[in-house]
């Protein structure tokens, strides 16, 4: 099973590549969808490109459709979220852990 | 990628840092599972059931420590807590890092090789600023809204 903590780890290590930002960025505003569109765009090549979208893929960020010879991809937002939302969770325990350091210097 | 929290308690940092450093005051079961001294480990158990295998990285009495820390299976973060004297007593600043990082394999949950948190901390420090950088991006793409709006809600809150 996949924790939300991995998956969330997995979006952020995802985001953290600027070529993949890039990658996501093209995908999603509709510019390019497939690998070869992508790398005519972007200063990498089509290999580089397909490594990308592997690992955007794996982080669900990005959904693959094959469509003939070529597999076009578009942009699955959701993860994103969830991520945005497991990092909330994560300070709201750090919330609820610093009320109990300040209970306990009141109570020592 | 980071989550950043403080809060700001009425006493001189001494006695501040003796709450922080009693672990089981406010964070574990037990203050014995961890003794705070760089390079130690042990198994935690938090106040609210969790547990987490964490490994002290550095202690500056009265105003630092920080310690790596990983679930069973996940991945681990590096936890940073900052004492500082202000006017009306100490701030207290917590910063949990490294949400990029790379698979923990140093602890007996994980198995595996030793790469041990010094080496998973220069990892994180390549990949976790970076992410400030997506947040640009992420803020021009119209049809992300209902996770722009959720971004926006905590951007404050999370540094991202």
């Amino acid at each position: 099973m996949i924790s939300d903590a991995d998956q969330a780890q997995a979006v952020f290590a995802a985001l953290a590549d600027p070529t993949r930002r890039a990658v996501l960025h093209s995908v999603a505003s509709g510019e390019a969808s497939t690998a070869t569109e992508l790398a005519a765009r972007l200063p990498v090549s089509r290999q580089a490109v397909a490594k990308h979208l592997a690992l955007l893929e794996r982080a669900r960020l990005v959904d693959a459709q094959r469509a003939g010879r070529e597999v076009r991809f578009q942009a699955t937002p959701g993860p994103l979220g969830e991520a945005i939302e497991w990092m909330e969770s994560v300070g709201t325990q750090w919330d609820e852990r610093l009320a109990a350091l300040a209970r306990a210097i009141d109570k020592p | 990628m980071d989550v950043t929290r403080e809060i700001t308690l009425p006493v001189e940092p001494d006695a501040a840092w003796e709450a922080v450093t009693d672990l089981e005051r406010w964070l574990t079961e037990d203050s014995s599972a961890l003794e705070l001294e760089p390079g130690s480990e042990g198994e935690l158990t938090l106040r609210d059931g969790e547990t987490r295998w964490a490994t002290v990285e550095e202690v500056r009495a009265g105003e630092h420590l920080s310690f790596w820390w990983h679930a069973p299976g996940a991945l681990a973060t590096l936890v940073e807590v900052t004492l500082e004297a202000v006017a009306d007593g100490t701030r207290v600043v917590v910063v949990e890092s490294g949400y990029a990082g790379e698979p923990v394999c140093g602890s007996p949950w994980a198995g595996g090789a030793q790469s041990g948190p010094r080496a998973r901390s220069a990892a994180a420090a390549t990949a976790s600023p970076s992410f400030a950088l997506g947040r640009a991006w992420v803020l021009s793409l119209a049809d992300w809204e209902p996770a722009l709006e959720r971004l926006r809600r905590c951007a404050g809150a999370v540094g991202v």
